[in-house]
């Protein structure tokens, strides 16, 4: 303690800082930090089937007891390494304040299934297992059976029963004032934009829900918090709590709308639905949030005295008391954080390749140990030509597959992995990762190697052919070519590798202007169609995904397919508007969609290995190196974190955050 | 005595330049910031010539190596030695061993990157460098890329250096203009004037530049739009200059050698033009030196928030925005040097433009002293506003 | 006096709502709306929504009505009701938002003012009375080179420094032991190690500055016939200095008194931003990044009158000081 007062002073000294010295200067002695909650677990009876802050609450009369707190048949979780001991604070960090998945992944992933830790829940049905609710799929993936745990309580004390899924299916997610554009797919029959889903109550804690057709994925979608998500709706929501601001239950709402200066009911209902900056609404998280986002500069969670999950002695999960989130502005303040032991668990933002070393030399100093998350993407930068600008000139030559053949020859990957990506992956396509399912070695490593002839051979046979006296090959309109490849500063990496491009096409004769432009211009670029090439990160395939998924391997997305938006609207409004692409990418999205409504993962892999045939025989997207793996840290003083965590978007979730202990 | 004044020396008949030329050599500061600024102001110019690299040559293999420094030895002659790398599997650590086994031998006037001086002139002559092209030489270390940061260093002084020229040349012409106007004819005019004036400056800078960096034409580059925004912003900045102009035109009007020429029948462009602009114009020019560094750290701070230039453009700011991490710090703090860059040029213009201003009145400094004061309290205005307009993005 | 001020009321109601306009215009320039934030942020957590996804959220927030509608929208509930809108990114009333924040910003302001003016002032008498010494020479350069220093490179570097050498919690504003514990003097202690270095950075530039303007406004007084005068009587040098010529040469720290009202909700953006600091800066920043219309539009018309009233304030403190300003003011 005198030691910490001790280094304190120094740091004052140091600043010489007089005011805030002379301010306080004269208690520096008789002042001892408060030990505080931090970190420490509190030592407590590894017999105890409660944390004891709930024990007293318990014996004051405040709080029933356990039993009658926890349903019939609650979880039971097998901690991964050991029992735990109640108590402790997990510090863990945002960077700004729309980082909010950090919230979902941690202290919200409780979806009605979730996904099998280690899995990523491509492998279909088998990796999903049951979570709040108990699931049953019956008549080929036509009917979905959701049984909720007797006794399931929210944290309020109210139970949590099947009136609360009719309520969130009827009032909420296909409400038509709450969705005034559309309801999501997963609720409507295949291929129809007004026919909903059956959705019936079977008994007091069973709902089912009935398709026409298969409905694959929709499991997938809940167990990958789809559903938990802000701006989506949720399956399972607290009646109880949120009918007050339903129209239909308060006739009243638009009123309390407009006296909390709101447009009209919808606004206040999408308010109170939010479970980060609400602290109000009951739930079934681990942790009930008790300062919200946005107030005060961190969240804080306590823990939730109805948490309906127990481990194998049956002791009321979760282990550690809080959780907090601290809402930091800049990444290198985490990153600082991180290496001074501040941080008790955290896989996000602060770990890139870059950072790696800087982590790894301070873990001693910071108490702290990596673990590897391999990375859902497939390429670190992939730059795609707009085959759909418009331009006649332009298009004719982007769509030339010899063209895109011939740049991605002249590109020298190795370099471009050495300089900017620390030497960690090797060449690669916009191509499946190794891990997946669909890997296909050719497609990944086609057009790959470094061949300037090659790729002046290719260049020639698309038609370049023209030069001027410096060698630079003239464009369809007589001048030289230079393509503009639009970048998003959120990747600064992509400026550093385009400069490396730009000199390798300079070899070749053809030209590169980068242009450098914020998330948010790039993104409504995009969509105008304007670029005439952008570049990107890749993801991997998704065997199973939305509508407007696998984005990079098919035009399915008019957002993001930026090698072809035109085509992907075209797909998107069902022909209405858009361009109509050429045979063989109609026969790739019949195939995409194909895969999408298959609910038996055999059969669906066959039309994905269809779709990603067709993706390496179009080559849309020319790639640069394969994603090295991310990591992530936590404290030596944390227990059961593993070692290596699955590469599911929801990460770290399906590692059951409510069995860490410190 | 305690309080001491500078005496002042009788002067004959010698032109203006000469007698401002006489008070700016007394100023030692300033001859020390000018002996400074020529050197890189020279360098910036022919930064292909000076710089051992163009600014984008890369080697990959060398991903930030500390700076190397020139040795001479009779067996090897002036030689940097090279380094022996390994890369860490688990960290991706790149450790450097210095090697005196492997000697880089440098020359001067060696042959290297090719480059057109002044966009003119095809050569591959570089002040110094490794006499076997390609070979790891950084002086100044390399970056995250394996350039090197010296090259980089130099090519991009030339954008930070000038850039700050042309937005103060714009502010300039529009202040004297319209602050010429206002305060000449006075009265209403002025009224209005002002009132425009003060709408101006009360608006939000930080929001405009993202607007208008979002609206330009995409087919510019970076450079391009970075000084379009420049003059748009000046355009609107001139309004501190032309409150300037036209208080001294207020004073001036009262003056006797203006109602001379007044009475004497002088027209009113001629009394402007011929008789009154001259008699501040060395003032104005004097503040507008000291201008040029507050863009040149504006352009930094600018770099910093994502909204002035963006690499690839090379220019000090950019160089500083990518060294502006821990990373950096802890492990490559030579990446830092474009900070120290930034210091050194921005207090040798700083002693230049103090210099120049008390050289511009050479007649006195009892008037020296007032002139100072105007001055320093507009820049303390002036300073307050940049840091409140950087604050709260105004 | 009272009809001066009374005519720049008038001026500053006609430029706020000119401002007004003009923000509202510039915030809307860019292509795209928050909707464009949304969409790229889900983008880059791998997630793609969909047209439809996409049109209800532009009706959610009201986005695709005509720009003079929203405008519309937006100032008569200010005007009207003192509603200034709601956050898009944070989801809450933009005076929720920026009310938490005007405590350190104010915090920050104030102390880093504090310590330029018990800095500046003491040296720039000295540099002043002691003209063209080595001493004036010494604080002249390291003045300027505070006023080079880019902030966001102090600011990194003395973090740096503190997380290396002392082990200091960085960034943010308590240690994580003190961040639930209640007020005690150790949690004040903990924040006044937080909270030098944003004030040192901060502090360093305006400094700087102040020191030359004080030595400037000093020297301009010193040779003033009343100094003569005072001499010529037999007051002391030193009594003489600080009763006549150094009263005078105050009057820029109650002309910069005024800028203190914007400050409070401004904070320094790119000190902030470095050092996470939970000031106004960067709430603006991220709010013009995003382009989180009400918040930005109304952070500015905030600012804008708190910049304007600041004038004001700087103008009656400068008159209250000086009574020859007075005296100005008294004959328009």
């Amino acid at each position: 303690m005198t030691e910490q007062a001790f280094t304190r002073r120094n740091l004052l000294r140091g600043g010489g800082l007089l005011m805030l010295a002379t301010a306080s200067g004269c208690s520096f002695f008789d002042t001892s930090p408060n030990s505080g909650a931090g970190g420490t677990a509190q030592v407590a009876d590894v017999s105890a089937k409660e944390a004891p802050a709930l024990a007293e609450l318990v014996k004051a009369g405040k709080l029933p007891p356990l039993e009658q707190r926890l349903p019939k048949n609650p979880l039971v979780i097998t901690p991964l390494k050991e029992a735990g001991r109640f108590g402790g604070t997990w510090n863990s960090a945002m960077v700004g304040e729309d980082d909010i998945d950090w919230l979902y992944y941690t202290l919200g992933y409780e979806p009605l299934v979730r996904l099998k830790p280690g899995t990523n829940g491509q492998k279909g049905p088998d990796d999903i297992i049951p979570n709040v609710a108990e699931f049953e799929v019956k008549d080929g993936g036509r009917e979905y059976v959701f049984r909720l745990r007797e006794g399931l309580k929210w944290s309020d004390g109210e139970p949590c029963t099947a009136d609360d899924m009719i309520f969130a299916f009827e009032d909420v997610t296909t409400y038509h004032d709450l969705h005034t554009t559309g309801v999501y797919d997963l609720f409507m029959e295949n291929g129809s934009t007004d026919e909903l889903a059956k959705v019936e109550k079977v008994d007091e804690r069973t709902v089912r829900y009935v398709y026409k057709e298969p409905k694959a994925g929709l499991l997938f979608q809940i167990a990958v918090s789809t559903f938990e998500r802000g701006g989506a709706s949720g399956l399972l929501l607290p009646k109880h709590y949120l009918k007050q601001f339903h129209k239909k239950y308060n006739p009243d709402a638009d009123k309390l709308a407009k006296e909390q200066q709101l447009e009209d009911w919808t606004q206040l209902f999408m308010n109170k639905n939010d479970v980060p900056h609400n602290p109000d609404i009951p739930t079934l998280h681990p942790w009930k949030i008790s300062n919200a986002l946005g107030s005060g500069t961190a969240v804080v969670a306590e823990r939730n005295p109805y948490y309906w999950k127990v481990d194998q002695q049956g002791r009321q999960l979760p282990y550690i008391d809080r959780f907090r989130s601290e809402v930091l502005g800049e990444v290198e303040v985490e990153l600082l954080k991180i290496m001074n032991g501040e941080i008790h668990m955290q896989t996000r933002n602060f770990n890139t390749p870059e950072n790696k070393p800087l982590v790894a030399q301070n873990s001693q100093k910071g108490k702290y140990r990596i673990f590897d998350i391999p990375s859902r993407l497939s390429n670190t930068m992939i730059i795609q030509f707009n085959q759909t600008i418009g331009d006649d000139d332009l298009e004719e030559l982007f769509r030339k597959k010899d063209f895109r053949i011939g740049l991605s020859y002249a590109i020298n990957r190795k370099e471009i992995i050495d300089g900017v990506y620390a030497g960690q992956g090797e060449p690669w396509q916009a191509a499946p990762s190794k891990a997946n399912a669909l890997y296909d070695a050719d497609f990944a490593k086609q057009h790959t190697e470094y061949d300037v002839a090659k790729a002046n051979e290719y260049l020639d046979k698309a038609g370049l052919t023209k030069k001027d006296a410096d060698g630079k090959r003239l464009g369809p309109d007589g001048k030289p070519l230079t393509v503009t490849i639009m970048a998003t500063t959120d990747f600064p990496h992509h400026v550093q590798a385009l400069e490396f491009v730009k000199k390798h096409w300079d070899a070749v004769g053809v030209g590169l202007r980068v242009d450098p432009v914020a998330a948010t211009l790039y993104t409504e670029r995009s969509m105008g169609n304007n670029p005439q090439a952008s570049t990107y990160t890749c993801s991997d395939f998704d065997l199973i995904t939305g509508t407007g998924g696998d984005h990079y391997y098919v035009p399915s997305n008019s957002g993001s397919a930026r090698y072809a938006i035109r085509w992907a609207q075209w797909y998107g409004s069902k022909g209405k508007t858009g361009d109509e692409p050429p045979a063989e990418v109609r026969e790739q999205l019949d195939a995409f969609t194909a895969m999408r409504n298959e609910p038996d993962f055999t059969k669906a892999l066959e039309h994905a290995k269809e779709v990603v045939r067709i993706a390496k025989e179009q080559f849309y997207a020319i790639g640069i190196s394969s994603y090295p793996n991310e990591y992530g840290i936590v404290a030596n003083t944390v227990k059961n974190v593993p070692d290596s965590m699955a590469s599911a978007q929801v990460t770290p979730g399906p590692t059951m955050p409510e069995q860490y202990s410190f | 005595m305690f309080l001491r004044r500078p005496a002042t020396r009788e002067v004959g008949t010698l032109p203006q330049w000469r007698l401002m030329w006489r008070q700016f050599r007394r100023h030692r500061l300033a001859m020390a910031g000018a002996a400074i600024l020529i050197p890189v102001y020279f360098v910036a110019i022919f930064a292909e010539f000076f710089a051992p690299m163009s600014s984008s040559t890369a080697n990959t293999s060398m991903t930030y190596a500390p700076p190397q420094v020139v040795q001479f030895s009779g067996e090897h002659g002036l030689h940097v030695n090279g380094y022996t790398t390994e890369r860490d599997p688990n960290t991706y650590e790149q450790r450097y061993t210095e090697d005196p086994t492997q000697v880089i031998k440098v020359g001067l006037f060696v042959h290297g990157d090719e480059y057109k001086l002044l966009g003119v002139i095809p050569s591959d002559i570089h002040l110094i460098g490794p006499v076997v092209k390609g070979e790891p030489f950084f002086l100044l270390g390399s970056d995250q890329n394996g350039r090197d940061l010296l090259s980089r260093l130099i090519h991009g002084a030339r954008v930070s250096l000038s850039i700050g020229l042309v937005g103060v040349l714009a502010s300039f012409l529009l202040g004297m203009l319209i602050g010429g106007v206002s305060g000449y004819f006075g009265g209403g005019v002025d009224n209005v004037v002002q009132r425009i004036i003060e709408f101006l400056m009360a608006i939000p800078t930080l929001p405009l530049w993202m607007a208008l960096s979002a609206t330009l034409p995409t087919d510019w580059g970076p450079l391009t739009r970075y000084f379009a925004i420049t003059v748009l912003l000046s355009l609107i900045g001139w309004t501190g200059l032309a409150r300037d102009v036209r208080g001294r035109f207020l004073s001036l009007r009262e003056e006797d050698f203006v109602t001379a020429a007044r009475l004497d029948g002088v027209g009113r462009l001629s009394i402007i033009f011929r008789h009154m602009i001259p008699s501040f114009a060395s003032h104005i020019i004097a503040s507008l030196s000291l201008a040029i560094p507050a863009m040149i750290l504006g352009e930094t701070s600018l770099s910093f928030l994502g909204l002035g230039l963006q690499a690839p453009a090379v220019s000090w700011g950019v160089l500083l925005e990518g060294a502006q991490n821990v990373r950096v710090v802890a492990n490559a703090p030579w990446l830092l040097a474009p900070g120290v860059a930034v210091v050194i040029v921005v207090v040798a213009m700083n002693f230049f433009g103090d210099g120049l201003r008390d050289a511009a009145d050479p007649y006195g400094s009892a008037s020296r002293s007032r002139r100072r004061k105007s001055f320093w309290r507009g820049r303390a205005a002036r300073r307050a506003s940049a840091t409140i307009n950087t604050a709260t993005g105004r | 006096m009272l009809g001066y001020f009374g005519r720049r009321l008038v001026y500053v109601v006609v430029t706020l709502w000119a401002i007004s306009i003009v923000t509202f215009v510039i915030i809307n320039l860019p292509p795209g709306d928050y909707v464009s934030t949304v969409i790229a942020n889900a983008q880059a957590g791998g997630v793609s929504l969909t047209p439809a996804e996409i049109t209800n959220l532009r009706l959610r927030y009201g986005l695709d009505d005509p720009i003079f509608v929203q405008y519309w929208r937006w100032i008569s509930a200010i005007v009207l009701h003192g509603d200034f809108g709601q956050s898009f990114a944070w989801n809450q009333p933009v005076s929720t938002l920026i009310g938490e924040r005007v405590l350190l910003s104010a915090i920050l302001s104030l102390s880093s003012l504090l310590m330029v003016w018990a800095i500046a002032f003491p040296i720039g008498i000295y540099s002043a009375v002691k003209q063209y010494s080595w001493g004036d020479y010494g604080f002249s350069f390291l003045g300027f080179i505070g006023m080079a220093i880019p902030e966001f490179m102090l600011a990194l570097i003395l973090m740096y420094i503190g997380f290396r050498y002392f082990g200091a919690s960085v960034g943010g504003l308590f240690s994580p032991e003190f961040q639930d514990a209640a007020w005690n003097l150790g949690k004040v202690l903990d924040l006044a190690g937080h909270l030098w270095v944003p004030i040192v950075v901060i502090g360093v530039s305006g400094t700087a500055g102040m020191i030359r303007v004080t030595r400037a406004n000093l020297l301009d007084e010193l040779y003033r016939p009343y100094v003569h005068t005072a001499r010529a009587k037999g007051l002391p040098e030193w009594k003489l200095v600080l009763k006549y010529p150094v009263r005078m040469s105050l009057s820029p720290f109650f002309s910069t008194v005024g800028w203190l009202l914007p400050g409070l909700i401004g904070g320094e953006t790119i000190v902030s931003v470095v050092m996470s600091l939970p000031t106004g800066g960067p709430l603006l920043l991220s709010g013009v990044m995003n382009q989180d219309m009400y918040l930005v539009g109304s952070f500015i018309m905030i600012l804008s009158v708190l910049t304007v009233l600041g004038t004001v304030v700087s103008d009656l403190a400068l008159a209250w000081w000086d009574p020859r300003i007075r005296k100005r003011y008294k004959r328009e």
